[in-house]
């Protein structure tokens, strides 16, 4: 039926002689060739369709049509067939069980936009859960689907149109009306009332949209046909005030023709409705953008239609007439979603009745346009490409212009880092002037209380003999009674001196430093307390292997007290006994620690230093 | 998404050729929209434009639907005043082409939309303030007006004189034809208890 038919619809005088070349007339019957030709053509087709059954018949037949459209028919023939596939299939069903609920559940089934209202829905069916009032909408429901089912085949689609607006009333009014609802709000009624459209429609679309006894598909590709046709016009053609250089416009025009193209993809009417509503705000927007100022609708009525030339939406008389057909028309037509339909059904009409003289041209350009024999420079598929490029270019563009931005900050910063760079040495050359100034006084006197010192570090160097710094231990305490003690400890140093200095010298310039690190260092780093604890551990034995006699007289009351100073720090090792002897010892030997001041005198030379302490320690050891 | 799209009652179009200062009456309108600081969508364009008014105590929403005046969309119009309770028709008063068109519109309303009440709307008073002569003459189009029983308004855009008057007019005369008054009513009574207006079928 459409292999003969679309053929028709493009005949001009190539297509009278014989396609094959032969100089005779062909004929559309005989697929546009001669009689003797079309012979040998089926001969040879038959051959072809044993051996691979490519293609139907009507195939051969397109072979002068244009390459483009010749794929373009046979894509539209497809999706025709799985159409009527789907509906004769549907139809069998039908008539088979003659079974509402069995169609229903078959429209239920595999419909995952039903899930999709259901789920977009929930919160309002949850409200409206275990009440009268949805119970009811279920019934309501219902009755209606079953209606429907029931007179589709029998009725004209406008006479189904006038039941679901009935339908759409007769609810709203039983929504005011029935005691069942009188717990809804009215805003929940509104949406109930949505509810049941976008349901029902959601449910019913298979039956309702482009039915089969309506010629809307025919005009669907009629129109799609013919805004093909017409793609060689531009904005300029519509006197339309888009501004297509500039790429902010140019995403809202892709964007608005996406919103259209959706139409065809949602289902419910007020989804689509909805889709052109949004289709015409991003015009609006754009129109904003291209004309400065709020748009007219004597601007927005030539952009709608470029915009809709441009979409070529699939399906549109089908979608235009389903949405006028079951959309609630008292709801949403009046309103600002019936204006931009409106506006969309005239673009519409516009261009079906588009003349030479609409567009203002003279009307040999407009035929030679419509023929394709003139192909004008502008057209959109060209813009697209050049477009696509003067895209990249922007985006290059203001891609360079950031980093140019960029670059110029961390010039700026790098300057500002110079100067800071420059003017600290600066500083710092002031600084230490000026700290000069203040200081040289001061480093003088400093000079001379270390040679007053030096007598005291003389002696205190020449003093750390092994003994002295067991003593030292105790002495953290007494430090105070330093003074006090200072005479008896003078004595006493002078008593260690003798012996002590051959011991001291040899060690402390060289300060056996591996031999330390390796035991005591490393304990020494640990903490004071440690170091003394270990020290002290170590110091019995080595005061046990030392043999230096002298010292054992003292050594063995400064282990106690020693220990006494490492009760501080819990040493488990030491009995307790020993403790309370240290006590007594510690008590009486009060006056006998005068050592200690030399090597506090030490410790308080260094005591900022770590080292210091293993000094001490390292004393300790010895 | 469609919830934002609200309910309207009465349904204006502005119809008249181009350059009439169609726009700028809709812009006066939604000036005065703005004025009374209510709640509504953004302007992005001026094509159409929705209010509440509220006459006598009743409050119902008016819809401006404006019109492509261009002369190649003169065939299509007729979609656009379907359904229309009122309809101004402008023409520049210092412009007999207008003129002869407004007169078109309002033979055109006449036989297709009979319920439809016609302001007719003389723009750019301004102008005649300023010494120039109208075109037709005053005269000749208030006989015009009273001849077919519509209004007549002249109305200066660029001052606002009249214009508010031109929209209370309608509002009042829509409200007191009894039918509008019912639809209007029935829509108020659903709505009783909430102050959210829509729902009713004022379509007669």
């Amino acid at each position: 039926m459409y292999s003969i038919k679309t053929p028709t619809l493009r005949i001009d005088e190539a297509d009278l002689k014989c396609k094959n070349g032969c100089g005779y007339f062909g004929n559309e019957e005989w697929q546009g060739y001669c009689s003797k030709c079309h012979r040998e053509h089926l001969q040879k087709q038959r051959a072809q369709r044993e051996h691979a059954r490519i293609h139907e018949s009507d195939s051969s037949s397109k072979t002068t049509v244009h390459g483009f459209y010749k794929f373009e028919e046979k894509k539209r023939q497809q999706e025709k067939k799985t159409k009527l596939l789907k509906l004769s299939v549907f139809r069998k069903t039908a008539t088979k069980t003659q079974g509402f609920s069995e169609i229903w559940q078959e429209l239920v089934k595999d419909n995952p936009e039903l899930d999709k209202v259901k789920s977009e829905t929930r919160d309002l069916l949850v409200q409206i859960a275990k009440t009268p009032a949805e119970k009811d909408v279920r019934k309501c429901i219902h009755s209606f689907v079953n209606n429907i089912l029931q007179m589709k085949d029998i009725k004209s689609v406008e006479e189904l149109s006038e039941l679901t607006q009935n339908f759409y009333q007769v609810f709203a009014k039983r929504m005011e009306n029935s005691p069942n609802y009188a717990d809804v709000s009215p805003e929940t009624k509104d949406r109930l009332l949505d509810y049941i459209e976008r349901y029902t429609m959601t449910l019913l679309y298979r039956i309702l949209f482009c039915p089969p006894s309506t010629t809307d598909e025919d005009k669907d590709l009629a129109i799609q046909n013919r805004i093909r046709q017409l793609n060689w016009v531009s904005g300029k053609n519509l006197e339309c005030r888009i501004h297509e250089t500039s790429s902010d416009v140019r995403e809202l025009v892709y964007t608005s023709i996406t919103d259209l193209l959706n139409m065809d993809s949602v289902k419910a009417p007020q989804e689509k409705l909805a889709c052109v509503v949004h289709c015409c705000r991003n015009i609006f927007v754009l129109l904003q953008q291209s004309v400065g100022g709020p748009a007219s609708a004597d601007e927005f009525l030539p952009a709608l239609i470029f915009i809709v030339l441009k979409a070529n939406p699939a399906r549109l008389k089908s979608n235009i007439n389903f949405i006028t057909r079951f959309c609630n028309a008292s709801r949403l037509m009046t309103g600002e979603g019936g204006y931009y339909f409106t506006n969309l059904c005239c673009a519409v009409s516009f261009i079906e009745n588009l003349t030479a003289e609409s567009l203002n041209m003279p009307q040999k350009d407009f035929d030679a346009y419509m023929s394709g024999a003139r192909v004008p420079a502008s057209t959109w598929e060209s813009a697209l490409t050049m477009c696509e490029s003067i895209h990249l270019m922007c985006e290059h563009i203001t891609l360079l212009d950031e980093l140019k931005a960029k670059n110029l900050e961390i010039i700026a910063e790098s300057d500002e880092l110079k100067k800071k760079m420059q003017q600290f040495p600066e500083k710092v050359e002031a600084e230490v002037d000026a700290a000069i100034t203040r200081t040289p006084l001061i480093i003088t006197p400093s000079q001379r209380i270390p040679t007053n010192l030096d007598c005291v570090d003389a002696e205190s160097y020449q003093l750390p003999p092994p003994i002295i710094p067991q003593v030292q231990n105790i002495d953290i305490y007494p430090q105070t009674l330093n003074d006090e003690t200072n005479e008896t400890l003078t004595s006493h140093v002078g008593d260690y001196n003798g012996p002590s200095i051959e011991d001291c010298i040899t060690p402390s310039p060289t300060f056996d430093f591996p031999a330390f690190d390796s035991d005591g260092g490393l304990h020494g780093s640990k903490g004071d307390d440690d170091t003394s604890l270990i020290s002290l551990d170590t110091q019995c034995d080595l005061t046990a292997e030392e043999s230096y006699l002298q010292d054992r007289d003292a050594s063995d009351s400064l282990l106690d007290e020693s220990q006494a100073s490492g009760t501080n720090l819990p040493s488990p090792l030491k009995p307790v006994c020993s403790l309370r002897e240290d006590y007594h010892g510690f008590s009486i030997q009060g006056s006998n620690i005068p050592t200690i001041p030399c090597n506090t005198g030490d410790l308080s030379h260094n005591t900022s230093d770590l080292e210091a302490d293993n000094y001490s320690g390292y004393f300790h050891n010895i | 998404m469609y919830n934002d799209m609200p309910k309207v009652d009465l349904k204006v179009v502005l119809l008249g050729s181009s350059n009439v200062g169609k726009t700028s009456l809709l812009e006066r309108f939604i000036d005065d929209r703005f004025n009374e600081n209510l709640p509504n969508q953004s302007t992005i364009g001026a094509a159409f434009a929705s209010k509440e008014v509220c006459v006598n105590n009743i409050k119902f929403t008016l819809g401006i639907w404006d019109t492509a005046g261009s002369e190649r969309y003169q065939s299509m119009t007729k979609l656009y005043y379907r359904g229309a309770k009122a309809a101004i028709v402008c023409y520049d008063v210092t412009n007999l082409e207008s003129w002869e068109r407004a007169k078109y519109w309002v033979r055109e309303l006449r036989s297709v939309e009979e319920t439809c009440v016609v302001y007719l709307c003389g723009t750019k008073k301004d102008i005649l303030d300023e010494g120039k002569t109208a075109t037709p003459d005053l005269d000749i189009v208030e006989r015009y007006a009273a001849g077919i029983q519509c209004k007549f308004y002249l109305v200066s855009n660029k001052t606002g004189e009249k214009t508010s008057e031109l929209f209370d007019e309608i509002s009042k005369d829509y409200i007191s034809d009894p039918d509008n008054l019912h639809s209007v009513m029935e829509a108020i009574t659903l709505t009783a208890n909430s102050k959210t207006d829509s729902r009713c079928c004022p379509i007669g």
